[in-house]
């Protein structure tokens, strides 16, 4: 994949101006190159992959709904409404 | 200006009991330290901390943390307290809710003074990365209090509180522990519920305790451990009387200390202090050997693989819509998340999530995500076989002291090689704590003590008696035995 700044920024949707671009580049290839070394490491391919360091997993329990107001989970949006959070229009007219 | 914060939790515990102090001025005295500090510690005070004070002056205290003031790193949310996270992205925050953390020190009758310092979204080893300004070291305020609790670390040190909380992803309550001399635990995964933890690296994180010593220490820790029906990685597993382990009998423990933890990496000087614990445990009835364990040497890119990656998934919420953070002037959606996110962020949280997104996208994720979780599994047995003949695994927390502040802050690896000796246990899940053992060049210095999973009462147990054996005094205004 194309390790340049500005794809690899659109990746996690961060948007880097251009005299950015150089500095960023720079910084991910060093973690990069650290990265790398991974793939020298030796693994037994007969053993599951490690995804959370607990024996208590797939733990499951019954659904249940607290209702939050509204007026209160929309406190810390900056745009807003009565009813809806706004954001820039998606489909066009 | 009083200082009770400096007492003993027991003898404070016996003053409030007797009346002879009361809450509200522990709370004086905690805003009265703050005001007077240059350390950067805390980012917003609670201002309701004084009518809480009041209330609990005119009840009984009910157990021993009744009405103590104690700080709360900015990464765990406070309902109607602002939650920053260090982070121009949350400066406005004000969370609707409690962290379960939260709900059970109010339980306790403790009083939240405010909420602590940080890296940006507890990405960082220094405290350095937080858009409200760096933090100091109390021993030396030139230097790096360490991170990302570094606040936590500085206030508890400075004696600005007695407790504080803090959070570990790869090293960070340990780490600013070791750097500031206090005691600071990363309890084993799951021992803690993360619910109000606001992610970093939702496999690694652990909310633990920050406190001038073990007994302490080890009260947090009971305090806010549990089964947490909101937090399913969270144990079933009973919480322990923590305090009821300390200073009992540590003869016949047999105690590894890998060779990768005394290596090149580390400062001589810490090498030394390290030797001179395993005398002293060896002349107490205690087997140390020198051992190696495999894989420790690849811990920092998995680290970076996976705790980069799993904070790429959580920080792609912070996108300006339901709260934080809102670049103006955006005329698409994808401009609005795009420049929120440049906006909001700072460099090294940008950074480190270009390299997660990078990690997790297309024919990368299993060259290196999938990949890093089998190296993961293979650490961790290699953990588990130790364990299988060791009772504790030892060694330093650091490479060495707290550095000066402005030192290589735009080099991208230094924050994951401070954590070389703390990133491993985050791997595995097991529990670590950082206990100080003494100075080098007048700063503090720590050593960490590992258990296998839910060990934490055996870990308080060896440190409570190293604790006693050194008698250190760990007071930044007292000045450094060295």
């Amino acid at each position: 994949m194309n390790r340049q700044g500005k794809r690899v920024a659109a990746l996690a949707h961060i948007y880097l101006k251009e005299e950015e671009e150089a500095y960023y580049e720079r910084q991910f290839d060093a973690i990069m190159t650290e990265i790398e070394k991974i793939n020298e490491v030796p693994i037994h391919l007969d053993k599951d992959p490690l995804i959370v360091p607990t024996e208590e997993h797939d733990r499951y329990q019954e659904e249940e709904v607290h209702m939050i107001d509204k007026k209160e989970m929309m406190k810390n949006a900056k745009q807003k409404n009565e009813s809806y959070l706004i954001v820039p229009r998606v489909l066009n007219d | 200006m009083t200082d009770y914060l400096k007492l003993p939790i027991c003898e404070l515990h016996q003053k409030i009991k007797n009346h002879i102090i009361t809450p509200s001025m522990l709370v004086k005295e905690a805003f009265d330290k703050i005001e007077k500090s240059n350390l950067n510690a805390f980012i917003t005070l609670n201002e309701n901390a004084k009518e809480e004070a009041k209330l609990l002056d005119q009840m009984e205290p009910d157990n021993l943390l009744f009405g103590i003031p104690i700080a709360i790193k900015d990464n765990i949310v406070t309902k109607d307290l602002k939650t920053t996270c260090a982070s121009k992205m949350l400066e406005d925050f004000m969370p609707i809710y409690d962290a379960t953390v939260i709900e059970k020190l109010k339980q306790k009758h403790m009083i939240i003074i405010g909420k602590t310092n940080m890296d940006e979204f507890a990405m960082g080893s220094t405290t350095e990365t937080s858009y409200f300004g760096a933090c100091r070291n109390p021993w030396n305020e030139t230097k790096v209090p360490g991170g990302s609790s570094g606040g936590s670390a500085a206030a508890v040190s400075s004696a600005m509180v007695s407790f504080a909380l803090g959070s570990d992803t790869g090293g960070s309550i340990r780490q600013p522990s070791s750097f500031c001399g206090i005691v600071g635990m990363k309890p084993t995964y799951g021992r803690v519920s993360r619910y109000g933890l606001i992610a970093f690296a939702s496999s690694l994180d652990q909310i633990g305790p920050m406190t001038r010593n073990v007994y302490e220490n080890a009260l947090l820790l009971e305090a806010i451990s549990g089964m947490d029906s909101k937090d399913l990685t969270s144990s079933t597993k009973p919480v322990e009387h923590y305090t009821d382990f300390l200073l009992k009998e540590i003869k016949g423990f047999k105690i590894a200390l890998p060779k990768y933890y005394i290596g090149e990496k580390v400062n001589p000087a810490i090498k030394e202090k390290i030797k001179e614990i395993c005398t002293m445990l060896e002349a107490n009835g205690c087997t140390v050997e020198e051992i190696d364990i495999d894989y420790l040497e690849y811990a920092i890119p998995l680290y970076q693989i996976i705790a980069l990656g799993e904070a790429s998934g959580n920080l792609a919420r912070y996108d300006g819509v339901r709260y934080g953070y809102r670049a103006a002037n955006c005329n698409t959606l994808e401009e609005l998340y795009c420049h929120t996110r440049a906006e909001g962020f700072g460099k090294e949280v940008k950074r480190r999530l270009m390299v997660g997104s990078y990690v997790l996208s297309g024919e990368n994720a299993p060259l290196y995500y999938h990949k890093a979780q089998m190296v993961r599994r293979e650490l961790t047995d290699a953990f588990e076989e130790v364990f299988s003949k060791y009772d504790f695994i030892i060694g330093p927390t650091n490479t060495d002291v707290a550095y000066d502040l402005n030192t290589k802050v735009d080099d991208p690896l230094k924050a994951f090689y401070d954590d070389l000796l703390t990133i491993p246990l985050n791997m595995a899940g097991l529990p670590s704590l950082s206990l100080p053992i003494g100075f080098v060049n007048h700063l503090p210095v720590g050593m960490q003590i590992i258990a296998s999973h839910f060990e934490e009462a055996k870990i308080y147990q060896l440190a409570s008696f190293i604790e006693k054996e050194l008698q250190l005094d760990m007071n930044p205004e007292g000045g450094s035995t060295c």
